[in-house]
């Protein structure tokens, strides 16, 4: 009895150690292959074509370097759903695709005008997927051939990609964040319109398909930042320069960092004496009311910052000299928004800020009635920019190294 | 049963994690956009319970539920009632038992069968019962520093990967405060709050009316701040809009985090709060069951442990095909069928009974 007891707790155990692995979900590394980027493009016979950049790990590794082949390998399925194609891959891939680390997915513009709500789901939904997961629209080539340019360090074409954009916000903040978490959140409030990172490509990109193309000092073709798509509901109706996104931006309080090259004296952008500004906590927020029928809005923008550049003389050693440049600063980011706002309201008619998203937020039983229309109003709308700059420091020199002219 | 008494803080910790685990998670359904306001709105009513069942208790010198029960009804309708209070037992921790399922099967794993990951589960539960309510009591309190700083290392993950926007919480009170009210009495007052009842079959062992009514009110005013607080850690990081598109928020709030693309997609914690949690609750409510069924059949109460673990076990796949049936279940019919009458009507009806047949004074 006793030594069937034993026996009997003996395969109990050994059942519980063989069901405790969880066998059933394993992956074997050497059976998957990771992608690193997506582009979503329409198919030529089916409805869409999905397009992925797969890491070949082997001539990834530092250590032992590669045979000379290529890192990354780029597969299309076409399929009538984004998941079929996913799915059917291993038509021409002998490989299982781990997609959980992939950081960029490009969306062809074809596809983008036509509507993005109609294939977001299965991003959106699938637990592999992830929510800071980069969206951009691909603006004057085929999504795929994003994928297919590389340059010397940007091994992975979808890597590069990410990481400039990223690198692009933070320093510059001319591009929005696009995740895919921001796609759902845009679409679900009121008042505002998305806004996804747009790219553009500059150059040959059947030259810079070749690994040859990364030998070169000169890349055959490089990934540009093209400032903002912008969308009507899910519908792309145009772009916005990285100018004017960066403005956007700014006013919605997602730059944090950025500089401000203000033009000379004399009015124009290009003429000489100017001065730059280099600000590194920006934070702005908005008031909105409306002033019987027609919006009024209040941007207050503040930032703390150094000055960069000064081509004309100006001393920086007194008081004077930073409270003028504070207020050519001022006035200079100030024309830009407002400008940047009346593009956008004769341009689009459509509230990319989150000025109406302010409003719903905050006076949601104002905004209530004016929900349908807040976009028509918007366009009319009065806006008010205030900025308040706080220059710290001059960097190493008091003012611009000039040879003083000595005597009369 | 030895009517040593579990130490107070026990009894406290048990009531906690046991009305946080899964609510944990689910949080409160999202029907109305400002669902952090509905925990709070439901705590008040929720203490009424608090008053029925220690009057419950302190009419007949802290009894158990099932004698209770026995006492107030006679023989024949008490043991129907005892019967139905295990088999209702049972229901719940069947129904937690797949609450815990759907969320491993959506983020952890999928291809498993689930018989196999419920049979594994459903031991762990029946060998915690085994240990009767003392141990269950005292394993709560590691459970309940589990669940506590998983959920505030949530609270601080998400912080610095600056996912919490407070702004996101606005519009407040859209719909007006009314589907709140009826939200707070609709689902969350009878889930997790009215679930307490459970603990009156255990009175004997954990103090009484008196020691009822004060641990379990502490018990309900910590569960409603961390019920609440979690509840605006998903609205603050998800928004109000899309919290309502989530099956698990808090699993979505979770995926968020990204601090530095090092720290990323903490799943995981949010899998194994609910892992402990029900873990907890069902053993609970599984050691409530036994006792109930072997004061029926005259059984032990140790050899009831498995066979039962194993009805509800199997009963938590049967139960519902699919999950929205498991939801519209839980959210709908139960509450009117099973928690209503037996969280309230039942014992009310009980406790005017008791006054009616015992009065005060006269001999039990």
């Amino acid at each position: 009895m006793k030594t069937c007891r034993v026996f009997l707790v003996l395969i109990l155990c050994t059942a519980v150690v063989l069901g405790g692995t969880g066998c059933w979900d394993q992956t074997e590394l050497n059976k998957a292959s990771m992608v690193t980027g997506m582009a979503l493009e329409p198919g030529d016979n089916m409805k869409y074509k999905v397009t992925f950049e797969i890491v070949n790990a082997l001539e990834t590794d530092p250590n032992k370097g590669g045979k000379g082949g290529t890192p990354t390998v780029i597969f299309s399925k076409e399929g009538n759903s984004i998941a079929e194609a996913t799915q059917r891959i291993n038509e021409n891939l002998e490989r299982m695709i781990l997609i959980s680390h992939f950081r960029v997915i490009i969306i062809d513009e074809r596809l983008a005008r036509k509507g993005i709500n109609q294939f977001m789901d299965v991003l959106q939904r699938n637990r592999y997927v992830r929510e800071d997961v980069i969206v951009l629209v691909g603006k004057g080539a085929p999504a795929s051939d994003f994928l297919k340019t590389v340059y010397a360090r940007g091994l992975y074409a979808g890597y590069k990609i990410q990481t400039q954009v990223e690198t692009y916000r933070k320093v510059y903040g001319g591009v929005p964040r696009s995740h895919l978490f921001d796609i759902a959140q845009a679409l679900l409030t009121e008042g505002r319109g998305l806004l996804l990172g747009a790219i553009t490509i500059s150059g040959d990109v059947e030259k810079s398909e070749s690994l040859d193309a990364i030998k070169t000092i000169s890349p055959a073709a490089v990934v540009k930042m093209a400032g903002a798509a912008v969308f009507r509901g899910d519908k792309l109706i145009g772009y916005l320069s990285n100018e004017h996104t960066r403005m956007v931006m700014l006013a919605g309080d997602y730059v944090n960092n950025t500089l401000f090259a203000i033009p000379g004296p004399g009015g124009k952008q290009t003429s000489p004496g100017g001065i730059d500004v280099q600000f590194y906590h920006m934070h702005a927020h908005m008031h909105v009311k409306m002033n019987g029928d027609k919006p009024k809005i209040v941007v207050n923008i503040q930032g703390d910052g150094k000055i960069t550049s000064i081509d004309r003389n100006m001393k920086l050693t007194t008081i004077k000299g930073y409270e003028t440049i504070e207020q050519m600063t001022s006035n200079y980011v100030n024309e830009q928004m407002q400008e940047t706002v009346s593009y956008v309201q004769k341009k689009f008619g459509l509230d990319v800020f989150g000025f109406g998203q302010h409003y719903y937020r905050y006076h949601f039983r104002k905004f209530k009635p004016i929900a349908k229309e807040w976009n028509s109003l918007f366009t009319r709308a009065d806006v008010e920019v205030k900025s308040n700059f706080t220059l710290r420091r001059p960097d190493l020199k008091t003012q611009k190294v000039e040879k003083e002219q000595i005597g009369p | 049963m030895t009517p040593s008494k579990v130490n107070p803080v026990d009894t406290f910790t048990l009531q906690l994690v046991f009305l946080l685990s899964t609510s944990i998670i689910f949080g409160t359904p999202s029907v109305v956009p400002d669902s952090w306001l509905v925990g709070l709105v439901a705590f008040f009513p929720a203490c009424l319970f608090i008053v029925l069942y220690s009057a419950m208790l302190s009419s007949q010198h802290d009894l158990g539920l099932y004698p209770m029960l026995e006492k107030a009804w006679g023989k024949i309708a008490g043991k129907m009632f005892v019967l139905l209070y295990a088999i209702y037992f049972l229901y719940i921790a069947a129904r937690n038992i797949r609450d815990m399922i759907e969320l491993v099967m959506s983020a952890l794993l999928r291809i498993t069968p689930v018989p196999i990951l419920t049979s594994l589960f459903i031991m762990l539960i029946a060998y915690t019962a085994l240990g009767g309510i003392k141990a269950i009591a005292r394993f709560a309190s590691l459970i309940l520093c589990i669940v506590l700083l998983m959920l505030v290392t949530l609270a601080v993950f998400l912080m610095f990967s600056s996912s919490i926007i407070l702004e996101q919480m606005l519009p407040f009170l859209s719909k007006g405060m009314w589907p709140v009210i009826q939200s707070a009495f609709t689902h969350s007052l009878w889930f997790p709050y009215g679930e307490i009842i459970v603990f009156l079959v255990f009175q004997p062992e954990l103090g009484g009316a008196k020691g009822f009514r004060k641990i379990t009110l502490y018990a309900f005013i910590s569960a409603c701040i961390i019920l609440t607080i979690s509840d605006l850690l998903q609205i603050w990081s998800l928004g109000i809009e899309s919290k309502k598109y989530s099956v698990f928020a808090l699993l979505d709030a979770a995926r968020l985090i990204n601090i530095a693309n090092i720290i990323t997609r903490m799943d995981a914690v949010v899998a194994l709060i609910i892992i402990f949690g029900t873990l907890l609750k069902c053993s609970v409510f599984l050691f409530a069951c036994t006792e109930g069924i072997a004061r029926i059949f005259k059984v032990k109460t140790g050899k009831l442990t498995f066979p039962l673990a194993l009805v509800a076990g199997a009963f938590s796949i049967l139960v519902t095909r699919n999950s929205a049936e498991h939801v519209t279940e839980g959210l709908k019919y139960v509450i009117y069928t099973m928690h209503i009458p037996l969280q309230l009507l039942v014992p009310l009806l009980t406790l005017i009974l008791l006054r009616i047949r015992y009065r005060k004074g006269a001999a039990t």
